[in-house]
């Protein structure tokens, strides 16, 4: 086959061409934006569970365990020794790890060194849920973020997303860094990523998740679309804090400084 | 055709000899599982398998979210419906067509019941073929108490 000169370039750059449209156009109109949109629930949802933690009340090494305790051994949460590969739902931390561009050159010592517990804060628009292949994360229409370990494949992307390192890979078999077993829960298996649930298994049945129980008055929990109740009383009292408000994530786990 | 009187008793024979297995089972093998070395113990549910004692069919409807046939055939189904249901749509409890209401929860409903393994679930799917994964998570109460 012979083909002039002419032809082939004419031929060449309508390819490239083609190439560049189909590129930009599927970025702009196909896809990206709608990956984009931001995952508010609608209007009509009645419920919205959210958490407050009054850290002014988080004293003694005491108060922490207690709580870490009472929701790592209520969900069989391994205690792994391995401090990079460790799995936890809730934990304690600083304040300059917690919240780190909250931090400025002269806030006071006693902040600086406050210790903070921490979870998953079931953000209103979680980076988890999009990046998610398989939809093993997703958002209920009370605003908590399921982690359904079912389907999880273990890919990792939803730790890559969350800003709050509140997921944790099993790298681990689980099952032997158990201290004790909770039989009315099931524990992980190898390979899956797990996190704070919110207890919603307890929210379903009408009780308050374990680290609200545990914690004796100093962690609050409600519904945050209702005015009248105690969480939105307390977050109009107080000065709230909530870790890195700046990356629109909207979190729903307040903190009273 | 050469040796006709050397090939055709040929194939004959090793038609017969690769079709030996169905010979042999057509009078001697039963297709059933292990038999049950806890049948006729209390809370033990023998009931969902065809034991050579035969299913116990009341003690079993009694308790169980649906009656044994059903169950037996198609308890993957409903285990599947109850974690999609309890996970993802946010229901708490299953009615069964008898009208009882039970929690959805394979440790908390059916485990209570169905506490051995062993002999209650791998039986059966291990005559079958089957692999689960169920119990790479979820906690059987013998299994805890090892």
């Amino acid at each position: 086959m012979s083909m002039k000169r002419r032809d082939f370039l004419k031929i060449t750059s309508y390819g490239i061409a083609g190439t560049f449209l189909s590129l930009t156009g599927g970025v702009i109109v196909g896809r990206g934006s709608e990956l984009l949109k931001k995952m508010d629930t609608s209007s009509s949802e009645k419920v919205k569970w959210a958490m407050v933690i009054n850290t002014r009340a988080f004293q003694t090494e005491e108060d922490f365990n207690s709580v870490i305790l009472a929701c790592h051994r209520a969900h069989n949460v391994p205690d792994i020794p391995d401090k990079i590969r460790e799995v936890k739902w809730i934990w304690k931390d600083t304040f300059v790890r917690g919240f780190p561009t909250a931090e400025t050159k002269y806030i006071g010592d006693e902040i600086k060194k406050r210790p903070f517990l921490l979870l998953c804060n079931h953000c209103d628009n979680p980076p988890c849920v999009r990046v998610c292949p398989v939809k093993a994360t997703f958002k209920r229409k009370d605003g908590i973020v399921m982690q359904d370990m079912h389907r999880c494949i273990g890919c990792k992307f939803c730790m890559a997303a969350c800003p709050y390192g509140a997921r944790n890979y099993n790298f681990y078999p689980p099952r032997e860094y158990l201290r004790s077993v909770n039989p009315e829960f099931p524990t992980r298996s190898l390979g899956v990523v797990e996190k704070c649930i919110f207890c919603y298994h307890r929210l379903d049945e009408g009780l308050v998740p374990y680290c609200v129980e545990a914690s004796k008055g100093k962690i609050f929990f409600g519904n945050l679309l209702d005015e009248n109740s105690e969480v939105r009383k307390v977050i109009a009292e107080n000065i709230i804090l909530v870790r890195k408000p700046e990356l629109g994530t909207n979190p729903k786990v307040f903190y009273i400084i | 055709m050469y040796n006709v009187d050397k090939v055709i008793p040929g194939i004959l024979i090793l038609v017969l000899f690769l079709t030996t297995p169905i010979w042999l089972n057509l009078t001697n093998l039963k297709a059933l599982p292990p038999s049950d070395p806890h049948v006729g113990q209390a809370r033990m549910c023998t009931t969902c398998h065809v034991s050579e004692a035969g299913p116990d069919e009341a003690a079993m409807s009694e308790r169980c979210v649906a009656d044994t046939k059903y169950m037996r055939g198609y308890h993957m189904k409903l285990l599947d419906e109850w974690r999609d249901k309890k996970i993802r749509k946010m229901e708490v409890n299953y009615k069964s067509p008898d009208g009882k209401i039970y929690v959805m929860s394979l440790q908390r409903t059916c485990l209570k019941c169905h506490n051995d393994y062993h002999n209650f679930c791998d039986r059966c799917h291990q005559f079958t073929g089957v692999n689960l994964d169920c119990f790479n998570c979820h906690i059987s109460v013998k299994e805890e108490k090892k």
